[in-house]
């Protein structure tokens, strides 16, 4: 099993323990239009590098990232490394997430990752794309402390590091 | 020099180094501009990102025609930088088209779901950026206002005749004429100039009041002046 493979299915369930703290039938749902029509849960939380190349006019081409192909990318990098590809990735997918009011979808992502398999610009990166939308988060405060304290046990200060979206 | 390293000192070699880099481009005018520099890797050339003109963005190679100051804040922030970098990176895969313009509250980058490139969103077509609200545009993004914009002054000597000179050239193509349409020499928020987004670069305690910019912002200014017109003695060094 890649590594990949064990977030996902590590994240997977997480999400059936979290199960109880979203409603899916009431007032979480009525929040974001996702919810009212759920796809599989493997499609929200897909760890799979999916990507395909899109033609984007001027003779140019780039590659367009489905579901959260970063994560999986950034899990086999390792809680050390970094790329600034996989940043720019992580910016624009989050960042569809948001356009898309994938608000549930992020929350729990963000809520749910292993953070300590991943490396410090990775988190930071992470919560600089989505700190747009915490009003809608509702976890946001939580994800906030567990991020914090995954930066600060590795010696960072998670103050400075996160300053503006804290 | 105080501020600023001459255009001809290469920006240091590190991963995660980002400045700002200024220069005159009409000394008659004062007028100015300012761009991010940065390197993707410690290997790669350093680069800028910079709004040009109206729907010109580049990100190009280091030219070596711009004087550059590192970013204070994130001098010691390799994280942070190295954040910024995949943000710029992403700018430069995405080649938005960014509107010039004297508005900029509530414009942003977004992710086109269709093809997949970065584009520039804007409520109103009068709203657009500068080369410099250009830069406070990318920080604001990902969380980090260098500025604090309520400080500033609503309107400065020489700010209406910068517009009225920007719309006059918009005018002046055939390409940019109708923009020149668009925006209004009536309408416009305070307006952040190069100097003094370099000047918030170079200070620590961000988002930078208006008073702290400004002292700043006038030594960056007579810098340039300084390199533009060398001193005698000076420039008895350089021809030697």
């Amino acid at each position: 099993m890649s590594l990949a493979e064990w977030e996902f299915q590590s994240l997977e369930e997480r999400h059936h323990a979290s199960k109880p703290k979203f409603n899916w039938d009431n007032s979480v749902g009525a929040l974001t239009p996702e919810v009212d029509d759920p796809a599989p849960y493997e499609l929200y939380f897909s760890t799979r590098c999916e990507s395909t190349a899109v033609d984007i006019g001027r003779g140019q081409s780039m590659r367009k990232s489905l579901g959260f192909g970063w994560l999986g990318r950034a899990i086999d990098l390792g809680p050390d490394k970094y790329d600034v590809d996989l940043l720019a990735d992580v910016y624009a997918e989050m960042d569809r997430a948001l356009h898309h009011r994938q608000f549930v979808r992020l929350d729990l992502l963000l809520n749910g990752l292993s953070l300590d398999r991943l490396s410090p610009e990775i988190l930071v990166t992470v919560l600089r794309a989505t700190f747009r939308a915490k009003p809608k988060l509702p976890q946001w405060a939580d994800t906030i402390e567990k991020f914090r304290s995954s930066l600060e046990q590795r010696g960072i200060d998670s103050k400075r590091a996160l300053r503006g979206i804290l | 020099m105080g501020w600023l390293h001459l255009s001809t000192d290469m920006p240091p070699s590190r991963a995660e180094f980002v400045g700002v880099a200024i220069k005159t481009t009409i000394p008659e005018r004062q007028q100015r501009h300012v761009a991010l520099v940065y390197r993707k890797t410690g290997a790669d050339d350093p680069r800028i990102s910079h709004l040009c003109w109206h729907e010109t963005f580049r990100d190009e190679s280091w030219a070596g025609d711009m004087a550059w100051l590192e970013i204070a804040d994130l001098a010691n922030d390799a994280l942070n930088s190295r954040s910024l970098v995949g943000f710029l990176h992403r700018l430069r895969m995405g080649n938005p088209l960014v509107p010039y313009g004297f508005m900029d509250q509530g414009c942003l980058f977004r992710v086109d779901d269709v093809s997949g490139r970065i584009e520039f969103v804007t409520a109103d077509a009068q709203l657009g950026l500068t080369c410099a609200s250009f830069i406070t545009c990318v920080f604001r993004s990902i969380g980090l206002d260098i500025v604090d914009e309520p400080t500033w002054p609503a309107e400065r000597p020489g700010d209406a005749e910068f517009r009225k000179f920007i719309i006059d050239e918009l005018g002046k193509s055939a390409k940019t004429s109708r923009r020149a349409k668009e925006i209004s020499v009536e309408k416009f928020d305070v307006r952040i100039r190069p100097e003094d987004v370099a000047s918030a670069a170079a200070q620590g305690d961000w988002p930078v009041q208006f008073d702290q910019a400004k002292a700043i912002a006038s030594e960056i200014v007579a810098e340039l002046d300084e390199m533009r017109n060398p001193p005698r003695s000076a420039v008895g060094l350089v021809e030697l």
